[in-house]
């Protein structure tokens, strides 16, 4: 008897137990969730991450100005970093391999491969890394809301829309996987909240395991032309930049500085690198040659505003996914002087 | 156009489409300029014409449609360069996945440029006279132009950069092998 009731007692016991660890299990969830997924800016934070964790494969389509481009991609993570491979249904069945250190564009049109790897990388990465990641978008200059939720390529996803808080720049609105918090969709508005550019998965899957085979190039180079191209160090800002501009939207600083020597130009191209944090704004120089007609005055390259001008025997071109408003004060106010590194005007 | 048609188009944008019936619809739209036509009217094709400051020829889905099944089926025009227009709009855009896919988008149409220079079709960069901004008044490049030639080396050059989710993923030196390629057809 006393066994039995030790026994009924070990097991409401034992039930409680498990009445209470499963309630503690809810609360872990719940409050795991609302860790991962409850605001904007934690969306953004786990956005950031996903691309470096989560193996996918699926078909892109991208639109623009009237244009549509469809793409097949396999992004392969494993501990050695990213591998991916980029083909285009279009343009010849072009390929892209890429790694953390090493890009191969394979070219059948042309029969041609070209590589790059090596120490440019690095610097460009590194700039890009110092200077801007949307988990650290400056809320001061954009507004990010969530705004519910919708299905892309049948998985659920969230949706997040970062509005400037001027007129200077372009907004976005994300739809994120809920899942692995990838984007599915995005499209590139103006101030009017007009799609200006637009792109999703029409199709992805999120393997477990990709095969490093799967990352591999599928088109036969072997009587293909090999190049690889030069590789250079990081060269500092003190050393190029004759033209600056002077004035610029309230957020935008300068975070890289590059003078190469494009392959067939006798001078070297220089290009400097504004940017708030999402949009950015290069400025090129050149040495016109002899005898050369510029273009000067605005152009447009789809959601990519440019103004050309040419200053003292230079070609100096302002260009940027930002308001054709913004690139004219930007390129209005382009005079030769000392680079002011790092700092809002 | 069928009721049906409207609805996958409109599938299609929303990225809601199976993938059996995108590769059938795509195919259509390679076929049939009045489906094209219908999904340049939703969506983001349907907000540029909207926008004042779209230009006019670019109202329609591309005849890229059309050549992208070409060369999947493995159309021997391809293999002799790129005949396709420049897209040259490839700004940058923010996220992980979608910006490898944008990064290769400009990528692989700049390389097509290279094959345009060639005299083989238009390249659609715009410089306009120093007048006000407006992409009504934009006057076409002829791909050979030196000025063409430099905005879409400094496309690239600046696509590197142009893309917030390029600090994870895109790797900048994906435009260089281009680079180098249409230099050499300058």
């Amino acid at each position: 008897m006393m066994r039995s009731v030790c026994s009924g007692e070990a097991q409401r016991l034992s039930r409680l137990v498990q009445y209470v660890l499963c309630f503690l299990l809810v609360l872990t969830l719940a409050a795991s969730f609302q860790a991962t997924a409850s605001t904007s800016s934690e969306w953004l934070q786990r956005m950031s991450k996903a691309a470096r964790t989560v193996n996918y494969q699926g078909t892109f389509v991208h639109m623009c100005a009237g244009e549509m481009d469809v793409i097949q991609v396999v992004h392969r993570v494993d501990t050695a970093g990213i591998t991916e491979r980029i083909t285009a249904k279009s343009m010849g069945g072009r390929q892209v391999i890429r790694s953390d250190d090493e890009a191969m564009c394979i070219m059948p049109d042309q029969q041609m491969v070209v590589v790059e790897k090596g120490g440019r990388l690095s610097a460009r990465h590194a700039a890009l890394d110092r200077f801007s990641a949307f988990k650290n978008i400056n809320a001061a200059l954009y507004d990010v809301s969530l705004n519910g939720v919708d299905q892309v390529a049948e998985h659920e996803t969230t949706m997040l829309v970062i509005t400037p808080r001027d007129n200077a720049r372009y907004g976005y609105r994300l739809w994120l996987d809920q899942q692995t918090a990838l984007p599915l969709k995005f499209e590139l508005v103006d101030e009017n909240g007009n799609g200006l550019e637009q792109g999703m998965f029409t199709e992805i899957t999120f393997p477990a395991k990709i095969s490093a085979n799967d990352v591999k190039p599928t088109i036969d180079t072997e009587q293909f032309a090999w190049q690889q191209t030069d590789v250079a160090g990081e060269i500092s800002k003190a050393d190029v930049g004759r033209w600056h501009p002077q004035q610029l939207p309230p957020g935008f600083v300068l975070v890289f500085a590059e003078s190469k020597m494009p392959e067939g130009s006798e001078s070297p191209m220089e290009q400097l690198v504004y940017s708030d944090g999402l949009a950015t704004i290069s400025i090129f120089a050149e040495r016109a040659t002899e005898g050369e007609v510029v273009a000067e005055g605005p152009s447009n390259l789809g959601a990519t505003n440019t103004w050309s001008t040419t200053k003292e025997g230079w070609m100096v071109t302002a260009m940027g996914s930002v308001p054709a408003r913004t690139i004219e004060l930007v390129a209005g106010s382009i005079a030769s002087g000392s680079i002011a590194a790092g700092s809002a005007r | 156009m069928t009721g049906k048609i409207d609805e996958q188009l409109s599938a299609l944008l929303d990225g809601e489409l199976p993938v059996e019936q995108e590769k059938l619809l795509l195919k259509r739209l390679a076929k049939d300029a009045d489906t094209r036509d219908t999904l340049g009217r939703y969506g983001l094709i349907g907000d540029l014409i909207r926008d004042t400051a779209v230009m006019p020829a670019a109202m329609t889905i591309s005849d890229r449609v059309a050549q992208a099944l070409a060369d999947e089926d493995h159309d021997t025009e391809t293999q002799n360069g790129g005949s396709h227009p420049m897209s040259p709009s490839r700004t940058g855009f923010v996220g992980a996945g979608i910006a490898a896919a944008i990064a290769a988008v400009v990528v692989l149409n700049l390389a097509s440029v290279s094959g345009a220079s060639r005299g083989e079709g238009d390249l659609q960069v715009v410089p306009v006279a120093s007048v006000a901004v407006t992409h009504h008044n934009a006057n076409h490049v002829h791909p050979e132009s030196p000025n063409s030639a430099r905005l879409t080396r400094y496309l690239v050059a600046h696509a590197q950069f142009s893309n917030i989710a390029s600090r994870q993923l895109v790797d900048s030196h994906l435009a260089m092998p281009v680079v180098s390629d249409l230099s050499r057809q300058q």
